[in-house]
């Protein structure tokens, strides 16, 4: 598992890439304003219809700008600040220590926690599987209906997800024709029937 | 009047009308409760049935769904962080967290009995003052809107905690995407790339069904904690009435009903303004703003009171003008013109039983929805315990049904599927949410409204300044922008100060 200061990193890095996104962003918005955005020019409807988004994407290039000087240059200057206070109060509980005879001990703290028994597993991958799952069932939903499309999506989602019971299957497939039937059948609300079958 | 009342009493305590009343409000507590099923798709397919019924049976009916689905939309919102209605958007941000905590039964009953507080005052306040309301209400011009779209996006600097920047790009993003669509001015095309399906613009439902419920789904697949959701546990505590009506939450309370009553009496706002406003309001005017956005009991009862407070004054400008300040007030003004009961003045001359009937049947819904809550809020609170491969996949399928009935449009589910990818990479991002969801919310208000104040004033951009309402929304936002920001720079140059000091 990636250590505190790793994740920072990631963060930061992650700031600097979204921020130029935003930045890329707005200047394409500028770019092409009068071929996305259709307007009449009319003297009575001034401010027209490019008038907030064009106020917008000036906004996105300003703060973007922003939070990528923020990224670059605050992060140094954060970094030093919080060394700086770091030091200082490491001194300071030196200092305590030496007088109390005390300790600190995070393994304790670790110990504490796992104490509980609860062992997480985080695997950023089964994330990724899900999301093509859900974008899988929403492309499927259009040629072979909510009935269908539900079941072949929701059932690999289910094993992504360690079901290990086959009855637990069973009540998802039969929650989902339930459903089907309350929405269709009962309340008349209109589910995707598909193309296809 | 007194007479009127009496005979009304009459009306209502028949077992037929509390019958309607039971069975409305049940109804609406569940469709609340389903992620994209709205109350006015529960109007709307309940109406029908109506038809046959008596006058006073139908509306009660239909007025049961009204503030049961209201309230309904926060117990998905608290448990699951999927809003049930978009009026419950605001309560998922310290909701959830709540239930993260462990506390979700705390979470579920401020909910609760704030949504019953929020109600019956709304009630009282259409009983007693609801020809003054509408007078108020008719005050609003569009300066009035945009200043109140300004105050709201205010909450944008103090909901986005150490993300201010980000919080402010997000809330941009959230601008640009209400933009999408026909002008609402000159009806011309918007950022549609020549899509038919783009022109009505996004939709709100599966805007926030996406954001909130389909990215969490994503991200809570890689948290497995043996097979349950990754949630604290703790023994629920539950909270009595008393403790929620008590003076501890008082204040907020009152502060928060009173800006539901007067938010949905103004015709085009409704209760998710509302909810929002009085979220930024608890936060800005709060003692314990460090517990804002970490799960805050206070937060959930300021936007459950202001979203239900916002129902019964909904339909102040519809009973004493005859407008609809939104599409469920205008679906209701419909029923009532069903049965021959026409909407405005007259109305409370020539069936002034009715209208009290439905004015009493209103606080006979509330006490209703506290009473059947706080027995479901009990079999609710085990939603969070069901097994995450079963709950995960099913609030997929319940936000695939919600998106796709709002328009019965394909489209509408794939606004869903990509506001849930960008969500999930913005929570990884350390992006907050909430901007995105006022900037869609109050992005078109706000864009209309200031652009009908530059036609009327001829292009006169200090006209917002002119209107005394206006005036006070404008210099409160600036506040609440101006004021945390300096607080945070004193706070870092201090810290600043004091590094430097000690290194000398």
């Amino acid at each position: 598992m990636k250590n505190k200061k790793d994740s920072r990193t990631d963060i930061v890095l992650i700031d600097r890439c979204v921020s130029i996104l935003v930045i890329a962003m707005g200047f394409l918005l500028l770019a092409n304003m009068e071929k996305w955005v259709g307007h009449i020019n009319m003297l009575f409807t001034e401010p027209g219809s490019r008038f907030f988004p064009t106020i917008l994407a000036y906004m996105l290039i300003i703060f973007g700008a922003i939070l990528c000087v923020e990224s670059f240059a605050g992060h140094i200057f954060k970094t030093k600040l919080k060394a700086k206070i770091l030091n200082m109060r490491t001194e300071e509980l030196e200092e305590k220590t030496e007088v109390t005879g005390e300790q600190d001990n995070g393994e304790e703290n670790a110990g504490a926690a796992s104490s509980h028994g609860l062992k997480e597993s985080i695997t950023p991958w089964r994330s990724y599987a899900s999301m093509a799952l859900v974008v899988v069932y929403v492309f499927l939903l259009k040629p072979v209906g909510f009935l269908i499309s539900s079941i072949v999506t929701m059932v690999p989602m289910m094993a992504l997800l360690k079901a290990k019971k086959w009855w637990h299957y069973l009540v998802l497939i039969s929650l989902i024709v339930i459903l089907n039937y309350i929405f269709t059948g009962l309340l008349n609300i209109r589910l995707p029937k598909g193309t296809i079958f | 009047m007194f007479d009127t009342i009496l005979v009304s009493l009459g009306y209502v305590f028949t077992w037929q009308s509390l019958l309607f009343i039971f069975l409305g409000t049940s109804i609406g507590i569940i469709i609340g409760a389903i992620p994209g099923l709205n109350v006015l798709m529960a109007i709307a397919i309940c109406l029908p049935f109506t038809f046959g019924m008596n006058s006073i049976c139908g509306m009660l009916l239909l007025l049961g769904i009204f503030c049961g689905g209201t309230y309904g939309g926060s117990i998905t919102a608290i448990l699951i962080n999927t809003p049930g209605t978009p009026a419950a958007a605001a309560t998922t941000i310290e909701g959830y967290k709540l239930t993260q905590k462990g506390r979700s039964g705390e979470a579920l009953y401020m909910a609760l009995y704030a949504s019953v507080f929020g109600g019956l005052m709304s009630t009282f306040a259409l009983i007693l003052f609801a020809p003054q309301l509408a007078k108020v209400a008719l005050t609003f011009t569009p300066a009035e809107y945009f200043a109140l779209g300004i105050f709201g996006l205010s909450i944008i600097i103090l909901a986005s905690g150490k993300y201010v920047v980000k919080g402010i790009i997000m809330g941009c993003l959230g601008l640009l995407c209400s933009t999408i669509g026909l002008d609402p001015i000159e009806a011309s095309t918007r950022f549609t790339f020549d899509q038919t399906s783009l022109m009505g613009g996004l939709q709100l439902v599966p805007f926030l069904i996406g954001l909130f419920a389909i990215s969490e789904v994503i991200n809570r697949s890689a948290h497995i904690l043996q097979g349950k959701l990754n949630l604290e546990r703790k023994d629920q505590t539950n909270l009595t009435l008393r403790q929620v009506w008590s003076k501890k939450y008082m204040k907020t309370l009152v502060k928060s009903g009173l800006i539901g009553t007067v938010i949905g009496a103004i015709p085009g706002t409704g209760s998710v303004i509302a909810s929002f406003l009085s979220y930024n309001e608890s936060l800005r005017s709060s003692k314990h703003k460090e517990e804002y956005g970490q799960g805050s009991l206070e937060g959930v009862c300021a936007c459950e009171t202001a979203n239900n407070g916002a129902t019964s004054s909904t339909l102040i400008p519809m009973l004493t003008l005859g407008i609809p300040g939104d599409a469920v007030s205008a679906v209701l003004m419909g029923a009532l013109t069903v049965h021959n009961l026409v909407p405005g003045t007259k109305l409370f001359v020539d069936h002034g039983d009715i209208v009290y009937t439905l004015m009493i049947g209103l606080i006979i819904i509330n006490i209703l929805m506290g009473v059947l809550g706080h027995y479901a809020c009990k079999g609710f609170i085990k939603v969070v315990d069901l097994p995450s491969h079963i709950l995960l996949p099913m609030i997929v399928v319940l936000c695939v049904i919600g998106s796709y009935a709002v328009g019965n449009k394909i489209v509408d589910v794939q606004t869903m599927m990509v506001m849930g990818v960008i969500g999930y990479f913005l929570i990884r991002a350390n992006f907050p949410l909430t901007p995105l969801l006022l900037g869609m919310v109050l992005g078109p208000i706000m864009e209309q409204a200031f652009r009908q104040q530059m036609i009327i004033s001829k292009g006169n951009w200090l006209s917002f300044l002119y209107r005394p309402i206006s005036f006070t929304f404008i210099i409160v936002a600036i506040l609440c922008i101006c004021l945390p920001l300096i607080q945070r720079f004193i706070a870092f140059y201090k810290k600043y100060r004091t590094g430097k000091s000690a290194n000398n």
